[in-house]
């Protein structure tokens, strides 16, 4: 019992963190999203043109080239585009947010030792792009799928994205939380990442449905917490309803679980980031 | 040992609320793992997979509110861990460390800074990372600019900076930060002259703004000159702590005998070499050369061979002729005398001494030779020192004074003068002619006449030592460390300067 009680405190203590520091946090994101491209003339615009041209490029693949064979559901009038950017958008978002978010502590090592900092804002401030790029991209969909269905699926949107958007993002703090504590002891982390990454794209039900896997591998593709992600992205922009009510319940217990782990991971490490830095 | 009673009465006489600062027990030990996994599998098993390197041990503490603590202590001492932990960027082994209050620690300029952005983007994200609120950075933001001197760059982007600017807007920005705790660690060289002098008046304000204060600094100096107390931490733990001036001087004394214990060593090496069957006048010129200060005088005739024109060797031509800590005295005595330094290494701690030669007594007199402390401007001073030689057989280089006058508080050095700093061509020349540098006995006594005394009203501390008569040499056979203090009084008006010379004048047609 107190071990539980411990990984709840670990919780609150980073949420007290953040929300005592949120100025702070806040001015940290904004300066995260240009930092990268500070001495470019279209700064912050680079950090969204790079991840929305590699959808553009996606569903061009995947609609003329190989077009997806999905069926759009009889109650709305939605499309294969509708289809493949409910499961690119939050799979683009988890590589932008992991991306950085794994190597936060380790490329800062002078701010861990050489400064009095609340170093969980780092993997925390990580999280500004892949919401901002959320922010962008779902404008989009919901402006092409409310033109597509005639307006008709926007008011499942109206709920259905603010509780994904907070699912996924929890999730993302979770992982973020523990790969960028992880990283500091064991330095291939950031390779693995990178690498399921590249490769998950096409291991989860994002550009096929499930069933066009074969069976024997099919038990691997629901395994993956990601997939039920997935599903709820597409139950709600693609389907307009819950069809899954089980990939809810799977995301929600996952994200749930992932953040109090993340959490007890990084603050229960982070007085020995110094030494391994 | 007379520390541990000073940290328990300062314990004793405090209440809570007037500590800062209290390490409590503390060790400090960095994990090796053999494998970066194997951190995660204790974590995973709870197994103790790790080697351990120790830092710093039995650390125990109490630092009151108001306090200016300068820690001070060899490179790898662990005065920077110590600060680290205190500060909260690493976190001790054992023990417990509470600090009260508001932290702002520089250990580094420029943490946090990035080199694409404006110095004004940086100074503000600098402020908002150490914890500054918004309006507070806007508030002093003027004075941060101005303090480092860039008004007119504040736009530019911080990479475009020198290097100097960019450690001067660091620093600016870094004290900047309102704390109850202050903790800096080495910052204070930053920049040019002139801005290392301002930042140490500002390092000054802060000391005497009642925020307690804690610093690491190889310069004695400083910590003399700035702080409350100091501590000396060596191989790991808190060697002595106390006031300043004992602090430093014991450690003074420590670095010494360090540099006296590398010439031991130097000696047990070369007498190897001699029995291997290098040739006496290499060892000879290694030993010179080893010995010798870096950069010597031209023209310099080599005083070695002036000594042993001028005295004959009493132990026939086989021995060197004149090596210069400890002329006459051959390697293996040299051995005998380091090794038995070594065991006396440890013990007083009121000079430092090598046991070849010792101070017998010091005086200080004025014009009509009636010792006293208390002199007069522009009035004569005096002081003589009796020496005795230690060795079997007196060197044959005679017995020098070196003396530095201090002031109080401040600790400027105000004078300096020995009998072994030759001050022109001329003099080199004819050094070893000087009567003071021939006279060569087993006792004596030196004494050094100031006919006006030139400086200022007030109080000064007196540094002195005797050393061998060789040339712009500084290792010293006994060392006694700002020990004596004396008192100028006065004569007439008070001088406004710390030196005033006495000037003969005219004025008329040209």
């Amino acid at each position: 019992m107190p071990v539980v009680s411990s990984y709840f405190s670990s919780s609150q203590e980073l949420v007290r963190s953040a929300v005592r520091q949120r100025r702070l946090l806040s001015a940290l994101a904004k300066r995260d999203l240009s930092d990268e491209f500070v001495e470019h003339r279209l700064s912050l615009l680079w950090t969204l043109i790079l991840p929305l041209f590699t959808v553009a490029v996606y569903l061009f693949v995947f609609t003329v080239v190989f077009p997806a064979r999905v069926q759009a559901p009889e109650s709305y009038q939605t499309d294969a585009i509708v289809f493949l950017l409910s499961g690119i958008v939050p799979w683009m978002a988890l590589s932008q947010a992991l991306g950085r978010a794994t190597t936060c502590i380790v490329s800062n090592s002078n701010i861990v030792k050489q400064m009095a900092f609340p170093l969980e804002l780092l993997p925390l401030k990580a999280m500004a792009s892949p919401v901002v790029f959320f922010g962008v991209s779902l404008v989009a969909v919901v402006a092409y799928a409310g033109w597509v269905s005639g307006g008709a699926i926007l008011p499942v949107y109206l709920w259905g994205i603010p509780v994904l958007l907070v699912l996924s993002v929890t999730t993302f703090t979770g992982l973020a939380l523990a790969l960028s504590a992880v990283q500091v002891f064991f330095r291939d982390t950031k390779e693995f990442v990178s690498m399921f990454l590249s490769i998950g794209l096409f291991l989860h039900p994002i550009l096929y449905l499930p069933q066009a896997m074969p069976s024997a591998v099919r038990p691997f593709l629901y395994a993956s917490p990601i997939s039920a992600l997935i599903f709820c992205w597409q139950d709600v922009l693609f389907y307009g309803a819950i069809v899954r009510p089980w990939a809810w319940a799977a995301a929600t217990l996952f994200a749930a679980v992932v953040f109090v782990i993340g959490a007890r991971l990084f603050m229960g490490t982070k007085t020995h980031f110094g030494d391994f830095l | 040992m007379n520390d541990s009673e000073r940290t328990l009465a300062v314990r004793e006489n405090t209440t809570t609320e007037d500590v800062a600062i209290s390490v409590c027990d503390v060790r400090k030990a960095y994990r090796i793992y053999d494998r970066p996994l194997n951190f995660l599998a204790e974590v995973v098993t709870g197994r103790k997979v790790h080697r351990e390197k120790e830092v710093l041990r039995d650390i125990s503490l109490t630092i009151r509110r108001g306090e200016v603590v300068g820690i001070i202590g060899r490179n790898g001492a662990g005065k920077s861990t110590l600060l680290k932990m205190i500060a909260g960027t690493l976190a001790p082994t054992e023990g417990r460390i509470n600090v009260r209050g508001r932290v702002s620690a520089i250990l580094e300029l420029g943490t946090g800074f990035n080199y694409a952005y404006s110095g004004r983007d940086n100074v503000i994200m600098s402020g908002l990372m150490r914890g500054m609120e918004e309006s507070e950075i806007r508030r002093k933001f003027d004075s941060i600019v101005a303090f480092a001197g860039l008004e007119d760059v504040i736009d530019q982007p911080f990479q475009t900076y020198s290097s100097g600017m960019q450690a001067r807007l660091a620093f600016a920005a870094a004290v900047a930060v309102e704390a109850d705790v202050i903790i800096i660690d080495e910052a204070l060289a930053a920049g040019d002259i002139r801005f290392t002098a301002r930042s140490l008046v500002r390092v000054r304000e802060i000391c005497e703004s009642g925020v307690t204060a804690l610093f690491v600094s190889h310069q004695t100096y400083h910590v003399m000159q700035l702080c409350t107390r100091a501590i000396w931490i060596d191989n790991g733990r808190i060697r002595v702590d106390g006031a300043p001036l004992e602090v430093c001087r014991a450690y003074e004394y420590e670095m010494h005998e360090a540099v006296a214990r590398d010439e031991g060593r130097l000696a047990v090496r070369s007498q190897r070499q001699t029995i291997s069957g290098v040739s006496q006048a290499s060892v000879v010129a290694e030993l010179s050369a080893a010995i010798a200060p870096p950069g010597g005088r031209e023209p310099t005739v080599p005083s070695t061979d002036g000594i042993a024109d001028n005295e004959p060797s009493r132990e026939g031509n086989d021995a060197p002729p004149a090596i210069p800590l400890v002329a006459g005295v051959r390697a293996p005595e040299l051995t005998a005398i380091a090794n038995r330094h070594a065991i006396d290494a440890g013990g007083e701690g009121d000079h430092f001494s090598t046991h070849l030669y010792r101070i017998t007594k010091v005086e200080f007199l004025d014009g009509a030779g009636i010792p006293t402390v208390r002199f007069r401007f522009g009035e004569p001073f005096r002081l003589r020192v009796g020496y005795e030689c230690l060795l079997d057989a007196v060197p044959d280089v005679s017995c020098g004074l070196a003396v530095a006058l201090t002031s109080v508080p401040d600790h400027q050095a105000v004078m300096y003068f020995n009998t072994n700093y030759p001050h022109s061509d001329a003099e080199i020349l004819t050094y070893d002619q000087q009567e003071f540098r021939r006279y060569r006995g087993a006792t004596g006594f030196i004494e050094a006449r100031i006919p006006h005394l030139q400086v200022k009203a007030g109080e000064y501390l007196v540094s002195l030592g005797i050393l061998p008569n060789q040339q712009d040499f500084h290792r010293f056979y006994e060392y006694r460390h700002l020990v004596y203090r004396i008192a100028v009084l006065p004569n007439g008006f008070p001088e406004p300067s710390v030196f005033y010379a006495q000037v003969e004048w005219t004025n008329g047609p040209a």
